[in-house]
């Protein structure tokens, strides 16, 4: 072959392989622009202040929630104010790791203590590794340049989301959930927005007030106390499905208001959850609910669908068993069912 | 034409063997398609995301069925077609789309989740949210058989002959339809057209 | 022609779908009367106007999800695929064979194969439900807005009373 002959070969060669690399780099680049935007908006350290008003309609008893909220945001301290009057002026405080859900007009106060397991650093991992990211767009929403990222499941069966994250800020400005058979879940829109303006410290105060009834529901606990305190044996269940990571033990009181408790073992993959609740079966409050689940009822599990979760329910020797969270049918059957 | 035939074609063969990813690449390629015909013809999201669910998991059960000479997307939005005919059956008469109509709060407020609209000329996207309003109500107060022709011409620019395949009608009664419709929307939006002018 | 019969026959002539003699009628009608050439107008832009502005939406993201899902259960459960196919057979073989064959469908449907058969939750698991929603709500993507009016409507509805 000559000299010139070689020479072009090889120049036609370096184009083709150039030409691949950059489109392989290109790719490479959108999809970790996208990944850069989404794991900005999740860090919490950001001393960001923000207020607004936001709609949002989420599934809730086979029918959707439609609510206006006034939402107030400083540093990791966070104020949601629903405007809705079927919700009795109820507002959500978010501060210091201690969430307090309080319904004024009715006297009533729910604190959670939180305290997850996981790292910040961990949920960020998780999700890279169970899910991909994908710029799709800009657009405008607020009156604000936003992303429009998808995030979807590596692996099919699960939830997936749509951000649309502020340029400027990295703040989530809308975002819509879908659950794991693609139906919509939940929606989330700001309708207005405002940056760096004052916000007293009183709005994020814990609300005092001795004529409130006052429900402690979650409090972390380790497996041990839990154990001990419930007279059952708290462990995981045989089979998580993969991606999904243990993300701590908590006390949770049983929502039928007799005051006995359940174990709350909770699971995150990054972006979706399940928790596991046991139950002790040997108190039974007699109201019908989850603690009266009997052994041998014929089916294996009793399965329940709210559109925002599936929840599935059985007994298992001394306990009964709860699962929730936003999974197939078949895994989380297969989850309640391993618990022993 | 003719390569996106052969590529369908052979990615439905592949998932007819099994091949899963074969389908989701077929459902990846013309998911939008059959979201929209379900939307324009249902008016509704919600309905319209069954609607593609339902399809995909129709084509994906009669694999067996298409033979080497159909074209994947013509049985694809046949059997959309079908499907939203059921629905519309079953409802008994023509809804006006829910896309129109703002959620309400319950002291009666409303609640409008705005479609994203990058111009900022306040006025020109109120006169374009009108048309389109106007248009979509337009569509949604078609009887059934005029509204198949409508969408499947509009949005994905179909032929005569292509919609007659997948309603499988003579290409006569399906150009007749179309027409018949043209008139019936000239008559929702002639006061629109005035205006747009 | 008069102008009602020519109206009528306007989106046919736009058409081409009139015979020769017919479309000629029109062509001349129209060009005399400044009344039906504008319907003809209003006809043409109508029609434009569907084609630009029926908007083309993307669908929503997870479709596939919900497809999967259904193709993967359908495959692991193939007991429930002999029903239909056992139906269809037995519709050939006789009024009482149909009717055996429907009353012994149905008992499998209810039960002996629960599964594929979920209920709405009950008011009690859905309590357990808002304990999820909490920890849920906890996450940094979280929808926190939706989760806690979720929250605070099961607080709302709850029973009274302090523990």
């Amino acid at each position: 072959m000559k000299s010139s002959s070689r020479i072009a070969v090889v120049g036609v060669i370096a184009i083709i392989l150039g030409t691949c690399a950059w489109i392989w780099m290109a790719r490479g680049v959108a999809g970790s622009g996208a990944r850069s935007i989404v794991i900005t908006a999740m860090l919490k350290d950001r001393d960001l202040n923000y207020s607004g008003t936001v709609v949002t309609s989420a599934a809730y008893g086979g029918k959707m929630i439609v609510t206006r909220a006034n939402l107030y945001h400083s540093g990791k301290r966070e104020r949601i104010n629903y405007l809705e009057k079927s919700l009795h002026g109820a507002y959500m405080i978010d501060s210091g790791g201690t969430s307090y859900s309080c319904v004024p007009s009715m006297k009533k106060l729910v604190v959670s203590h939180g305290g997850e397991l996981l790292t910040e650093r961990e949920h960020i991992a998780l999700l890279l590794l169970n899910y991909r990211m994908k710029l799709i767009g800009n657009t405008v929403i607020a009156d604000r340049s936003a992303y429009e990222v998808s995030i979807i499941p590596r692996k099919p069966g699960r939830g997936s989301k749509k951000l649309w994250i502020d340029r400027e800020r990295r703040v989530v400005l809308k975002s819509e959930d879908y659950s794991a058979d693609g139906r919509l879940r939940s929606r989330m829109e700001f309708m207005r927005i405002r940056f760096d303006q004052p916000t007293p410290d009183a709005l994020f105060a814990a609300p005092v007030d001795a004529s409130f009834s006052r429900d402690e529901v979650c409090r972390r606990e380790s497996r041990e106390e839990l154990s001990k305190k419930l007279g059952i044996d708290v462990r995981e269940p045989g089979y998580v499905p993969v991606g999904y990571k243990f993300d701590g033990y908590s006390l949770y009181n049983c929502p039928c208001n007799c005051g006995h408790v359940s174990a709350q073992l909770a699971y995150t993959d990054g972006l979706n959850s399940f928790s596991v609740f046991l139950v002790p079966a040997k108190v039974s409050c007699g109201m019908g609910g989850v603690c009266d689940v009997k052994p041998n009822d014929g089916n294996r599990c009793i399965m329940q669908d709210s559109r925002m979760a599936k929840l599935c329910k059985t007994r298992a020797a001394d306990k009964s068993v709860v699962v929730v969270g936003d999974l197939s049918e078949n895994e989380i059957r297969t989850i309640t069912e391993s618990v022993r | 034409m003719d390569s996106t035939f052969s590529l369908d074609n052979d990615l439905a063969r592949r998932a007819r063997e099994g091949d899963l990813s074969a389908f989701e690449q077929l459902f990846n390629k013309h998911q939008k398609r059959v979201y929209n015909i379900a939307l324009q013809m249902l008016g509704d999201e919600s309905e319209a995301a069954d609607i593609t669910q339902e399809a995909f998991v129709k084509v994906y059960r009669s694999l067996s069925k298409l033979n080497s000479d159909a074209a994947f997307v013509t049985w694809l939005k046949t059997i959309t077609i079908n499907l939203c005919r059921d629905i519309l059956r079953k409802r008994g008469n023509t809804k006006v789309s829910s896309l129109d109509e703002p959620k309400t709060a319950d002291d009666g407020s409303e609640i409008a989740f705005d479609v994203p609209d990058s111009t900022n000329d306040p006025e020109k996207k109120l006169q374009s949210a009108l048309v389109e309003g106007a248009v979509r109500s337009a569509i949604s107060r078609l009887a059934p058989y005029y509204r198949e022709v409508v969408v499947m011409a509009c949005i994905d620019g179909m032929s005569i002959d292509e919609i007659a395949k997948v309603l499988g009608s003579p290409a006569g009664t399906i150009k007749s339809r179309l027409s018949r419709a043209r008139t019936e929307l000239k008559r929702h939006l002639a006061p629109y057209v005035e205006f747009e002018k | 022609m008069k102008c009602d019969k020519v109206q009528n026959l306007l989106s046919e002539y736009n058409d081409g779908l009139l015979d020769w003699k017919h479309a000629a009628e029109v062509e001349a009608h129209i060009a005399k009367c400044a009344e039906c050439a504008r319907e003809l107008r209003l006809l043409r832009a109508s029609w434009s106007m569907v084609v630009e502005h029926v908007q083309s939406v993307e669908p929503p993201v997870g479709l596939w999800n919900g497809i999967y899902n259904r193709i993967i259960s359908e495959e692991e459960h193939p007991a429930r695929a002999w029903w239909p196919g056992a139906l269809r057979s037995l519709r050939t073989a006789g009024a009482m064979v149909v009717t055996v064959g429907l009353v012994v469908g149905i008992l499998y449907g209810t039960v002996f194969a629960p599964q594929g058969r979920i209920a709405s939750m009950d008011p009690e698991s859905a309590e357990y439900a808002q304990g999820h929603a909490i920890y849920a709500g906890q996450a940094p993507l979280a929808d926190r807005v939706s989760y806690g009016s979720i929250v605070a409507a099961s607080v709302s509805e709850a029973p009274g009373g302090s523990r």
